[in-house]
């Protein structure tokens, strides 16, 4: 399993119609494949997440919808939301 | 709303304020993160208690359809005693799960916490599950058993010889 850092943009919260940048740690997956069977690799696929985002204005919660692309050799496994993103 | 993609291929679909219905599922998601710990020791605590009582009731059961001065055969008693052993086994896993268990954390490390939490839980889980195959197991034989003293056969007495068939 392998965690990665991810950052998602909300171009316009709906709490207070700003601009907001969050973390996100994306716990990956494993997928050992037979050296034999590489041609029967599939393509990477979008996966659609709904997660609960903290509005740092308004301190109030908000869902947002959306995708993250999913490599067949590292399947996503679990999405966390890691806070505001400090750049 | 199009949100372009960020530098790593995140996509943002739609946005929206909570509705109450996700404010509700947040607060049973709350209720559930904090109380979870406390579940598997309440179950833990409650079937110490069913377990122990199983005995005496299995016991009370098989002398109200055990007949009067019946002597038990050894296929019988040891149907009865391994129910009454696997409803105090039962009992054991249970306080297993109910003890008090020791770690180290600190408050200032989340990662602790929530390690710290998740063994308790695992180890409730675990020893509950246990304990409850047990008692499953000794009520299904304990059952058996007292179905069994059904059709025991009574020791002879004057009114039985008289409803026997002439010979």
């Amino acid at each position: 399993m392998a965690e990665n850092d991810e950052s998602i943009t909300i171009e316009k919260c709906p709490l207070c119609g700003t601009t907001h940048r969050y973390s996100l740690k994306v716990q990956t997956g494993i997928v050992m494949y037979n050296i034999l069977s590489m041609r029967d690799v599939p393509p990477p696929k979008v996966r659609t997440f709904v997660r609960f985002f903290a509005c740092p204005v308004k301190g109030q919660d908000y869902r947002a919808t959306f995708r993250l692309l999913e490599s067949p050799s590292a399947p996503i496994e679990s999405v966390d939301v890691a806070g505001e993103a400090r750049d | 709303m199009d949100n372009p993609k960020d530098d790593k291929g995140t996509q943002v679909v739609d946005v929206q304020p909570l509705t109450p219905h996700d404010r509700a599922l947040y607060e049973a998601g709350k209720t559930m993160l904090v109380e979870s710990v406390e579940t598997g020791r309440k179950f833990c605590e409650t079937m110490i208690g069913v377990a122990t009582g199983a005995v005496a009731v299995f016991v009370a059961l098989l002398g109200i359809v055990t007949p009067k001065d019946h002597v038990l055969t050894v296929v019988e008693g040891t149907r009865g005693i391994i129910a009454g052993v696997l409803f105090l086994l039962a009992a054991l896993c249970f306080v297993f799960g109910y003890l008090p268990r020791k770690s180290k954390l600190s408050l200032d490390l989340p990662g602790d916490i929530e390690k710290a939490r998740a063994s308790i839980i695992a180890w409730r889980h675990t020893w509950g599950w246990v304990g409850f195959g047990l008692f499953v197991v000794g009520v299904a034989l304990a059952a058996y058993a007292a179905f069994c003293m059904i059709g025991a056969q009574a020791p002879e007495s004057g009114t039985d010889m008289l409803l026997r068939p002439p010979i």
